[in-house]
């Protein structure tokens, strides 16, 4: 019952996290550990892929919360894609797309991070 | 059972005088009468008869030990020796040998010997009975077979003496004497009472057999001698000469019986020790296995392994060490036997002293067989310990303690020792386990009532009343997956036209959440008379909760302000499920914008949030539930979702609110066929009427 998994890759600098089955409490502490892994690696740039999670509990939507702070503080960011309709209904009730980049796709994603990325770069050569 | 004694009795009495009279008359008519000798023969085996038959029931009362059975054959021995002496001493015993039976030459014989050789058939009948007891006493299957045929192969020598005189055996007599032999022989074996006695009681007993085996020789002897006409045996061959012949038997195999038990006893002392060890292990490790199933506190039964040890060792003193399980900080003296606090302190302080380190290290038995009293410093500690063993406790190859114990003398252990020892560690492991596992289910018993006082406040926090108003049905329920949850509905009074209804759901399961639902319920009911908008209450609640609560935590809210006069419903939503509401069997979910409490310091919460005005109709049935109900789930894994609960709604809406809240439940509960349940469920419903339109 309390199956999950989670898939950690990297693409152009960017973790991707890909998690499957059920992130409840029982659960939430693997993705936590991951995200802490990352983090201690100074890895801000974070895509949390949801295409094979099948359900989310508030546990597991607390962890999103744990570390969106001090990800941002550091110039990252942890953006969400791929969530089914149903899972995509929990972080809606909650106001989540509010907090959160949500993303029909891992690309549209890294495309935002690397746009973000050049945006950065330009205002720093126009200081220079 | 006593009246069978005294007719036992009087019977024996009867025998005894009608001898005696028989023997006058066999005097006063002089010549041989074979009639008359035939009946005194009679009445003499029924007196052994009845005598076996008294003193077996006298002794069958009687709890005697193997050492106050050889004195009482010590005394029967005695006594006869005396009354033989007594008898080669008295004058004017005289008997004719010359005829084929004995005759009395005087009256005073005829007496005498009535009198003595009574007492002697008494007290030979009487040793008999003690060396039955001795070759019963540990019985087998064959033992009392073989006991009865030695008693028929004996009865039968003698009889064969029934019309024979003196001495004069015939050679069938012989045959039967050869074959009473040969048993008797084989009975002298068995002395297993001999194993058990204790050194001290072995001492006894061979003190005893020392005196006894000379005289019981002697005995026999004289028994086995042929009559002359003034021998102390005549009286015996006066009497019968089967009672000679019997009595000569029992004697003779009391002589082989005894002879070989005083051998015996003299070569089980060697191996006495060795025994007496055994005896101990068995029993100090029967203490122990009870102490297993006593132990229910833990100082007891420290206290108790260390008699034990000294016991089981037969050491001076002995201490404990018990690993620390709790803070994993090493291990503590959790108990002492004649050695004191200080003194192992100091013991350990000696830095040649590392027999802690080496057992600790290799979890194998440690023996220091020669301290060396230079080693240690205190003299009272070298006196009390000159050699020393540590064995390890390990329970599933986890050292979990260590015993040690000490003896006052050079090589005070033996590898005999080391074998108990292996055993009482394994007995003393699971002694301490057990208590372990009684002190934690004590513990979790304890938490267990907390958690369940917990739960009687939590109870005790939801609304111990439904808000009354002549326009407004409303009821609630709420079910926590645990004893406590973090689901919870309030009410608040805010005039007495206007009601506020507020249903949350703090993330996370458990204590944890029932401490932040009882934060939030606390603020509600603060902050509800402040602010009259559902809105300004919920930005309020968050911006007071933000930072307080764990930043993975965070807490859905939905809240409504309900104008009874008007039917007029303010609704926000952190966050929350959406409210379901039924008009005129038109469903609609309401969902005004917001986001969950806790997620954000307060810009984006305050700007995100709406708050939504509805305009209710009478009978209206709105709905607030917690995702506990629609994500409930059953065996299959399947989820009891939204649209079953819609519909379930739309089935009940005419109803009233208790009945459609209770459908509701039992619905969700038949679902998940009382499967342990998933998530807290709460839900709130309720109707309003317009009496004025009714």
């Amino acid at each position: 019952m309390t199956d999950f998994k989670i898939v950690q890759c990297e693409k152009n600098g960017i973790s991707i996290i890909e998690l499957k089955g059920f992130l409840d409490a029982h659960t939430a502490p693997e993705l936590e550990d991951t995200f802490q892994k990352l983090i201690k690696n100074k890895k801000y740039k974070i895509i949390v892929n949801f295409r094979d999670l099948s359900y989310i509990s508030s546990a597991g939507l607390g962890v999103f919360m744990a570390f969106i702070e001090e990800v941002r503080k550091n110039e990252g960011d942890i953006k969400l894609t791929n969530m089914t309709p149903k899972v995509f209904n929990v972080f809606d009730l909650l106001g989540f797309p509010i907090l959160y980049e949500i993303y029909g796709n891992e690309e549209d994603a890294i495309a935002k991070f690397l746009k973000d990325g050049e945006n950065k770069d330009s205002m720093t050569q126009e200081i220079e | 059972m006593k009246a069978k004694k005294v007719i036992f009795i009087i019977l024996s009495s009867l025998v005894i005088v009608q001898v005696f009279l028989i023997d006058v008359v066999l005097k006063s008519l002089g010549p041989e009468s074979i009639g008359l000798y035939t009946i005194k023969q009679f009445l003499l085996i029924s007196e052994i008869a009845l005598f076996y038959l008294i003193i077996n029931k006298i002794e069958s009362k009687i709890e005697r030990n193997s050492v106050s059975k050889i004195g009482i054959l010590l005394i029967l021995t005695a006594a006869i020796l005396v009354i033989f002496g007594l008898l080669s001493f008295i004058p004017g015993i005289k008997f004719d040998l010359s005829s084929q039976y004995i005759i009395a030459l005087n009256y005073f014989t005829v007496i005498i010997s009535n009198i003595f050789s009574t007492l002697i058939i008494f007290i030979s009948v009487y040793f008999f009975v003690i060396l039955k007891n001795f070759i019963l006493s540990y019985r087998r299957k064959s033992t009392i077979r073989n006991f009865i045929l030695l008693c028929i192969s004996i009865s039968l020598t003698s009889l064969t003496y029934f019309y024979t005189g003196v001495g004069k055996s015939t050679s069938f007599s012989m045959l039967l004497m050869v074959i009473s032999i040969i048993l008797m022989l084989i009975h002298s074996f068995r002395l297993p009472w001999v194993i058990y006695l204790s050194r001290k009681e072995k001492y006894y007993t061979i003190g005893y057999l020392i005196l006894l085996c000379p005289m019981i020789i002697f005995l026999v002897v004289v028994l086995g001698s042929s009559s002359n006409s003034n021998s102390p045996v005549g009286v015996l061959y006066y009497s019968s000469s089967i009672v000679r012949e019997l009595v000569f038997n029992i004697f003779l195999f009391g002589t082989i019986y005894l002879n070989v038990a005083f051998i015996s006893t003299i070569f089980h002392l060697p191996t006495q020790d060795i025994f007496d060890k055994k005896l101990v292990e068995i029993s100090s490790l029967h203490n122990l296995s009870r102490l297993v199933t006593q132990a229910f506190d833990f100082r007891d039964l420290i206290e108790e392994i260390n008699k034990l040890s000294l016991t089981v060792c037969d050491g001076s003193c002995t201490w404990i060490e018990i690993k620390n399980k709790k803070n994993n900080s090493g291990f503590y003296i959790a108990g002492s036997k004649n050695i004191s606090l200080d003194e192992i302190n100091e013991l350990y302080s000696n830095s040649e002293f590392k027999i802690s380190e080496e057992v600790k290290n290799n979890k194998k038995l440690v023996y220091l067989e020669n301290i060396n009293s230079k080693l240690l410093s205190n003299e009272n500690l070298s006196k009390k310990i000159k050699s020393l063993i540590a064995f390890p406790l390990i329970s599933h190859s986890d050292l979990i303690g260590i015993i040690y114990i000490g003896s006052n003398q050079q090589y005070g252990f033996d590898n005999e020792y080391f074998n108990i020892i292996t055993t009482f560690a394994d007995q003393v492991t699971i002694s301490l386990e057990n208590a372990e596992l009684l002190e934690k289910s004590f513990e979790k018993e304890r938490i267990e009532r907390e958690l369940l006082l917990a739960q009687k406040m939590q109870q005790k926090l939801l609304p111990q009343k439904f808000p009354e108003h002549p326009n407004l049905d409303i009821y609630a329920f709420t079910l926590p997956a645990y004893e406590v949850g973090g689901d919870f509905y309030d009410f608040s009074t805010i005039n007495e036209n206007k009601i506020g209804i507020i249903l949350g759901d703090v993330s996370g399961k458990g204590i944890s959440a029932a401490f932040y639902m009882s934060l939030i319920k606390g603020m509600f009911q603060a902050l509800s008379k402040i602010y009259e908008s559902p809105k300004e209450l919920l930005i309020n609640i968050n911006k007071s909760i933000y930072g307080i609560i764990d930043k993975n935590s965070f807490v859905s809210l939905i809240y409504g302000v309900l104008d009874l006069i008007k039917g007029k419903l303010y609704l926000s939503r952190a966050g929350h499920c959406p409210m379901i509401w039924i008009s005129n069997s038109n469903i609609q979910q309401i969902k005004p914008k917001g986001i969950g409490v806790g997620l954000d310091s307060g810009d984006i919460f305050t700007n995100t949030i709406e708050e939504i005005e509805l305009q209710l109709n009478s009978n209206d049935v709105c709905v607030l539930y917690t995702d506990g109900i629609t994500e409930a789930r059953n065996k299959k894994n399947e989820e009891f979702g939204l649209e079953k609960f819609i519909q379930l709604i739309l089935n009940n809406y005419n109803n009233k609110t208790f009945t459609i809240c209770n459908n509701l439940i039992d619905e969700v509960k038949s679902f998940t066929e009382q499967d342990t349940q998933f998530d807290d469920i709460t839900l709130v419903v309720f109707k309003w009427k317009n009496f004025e339109q009714n």
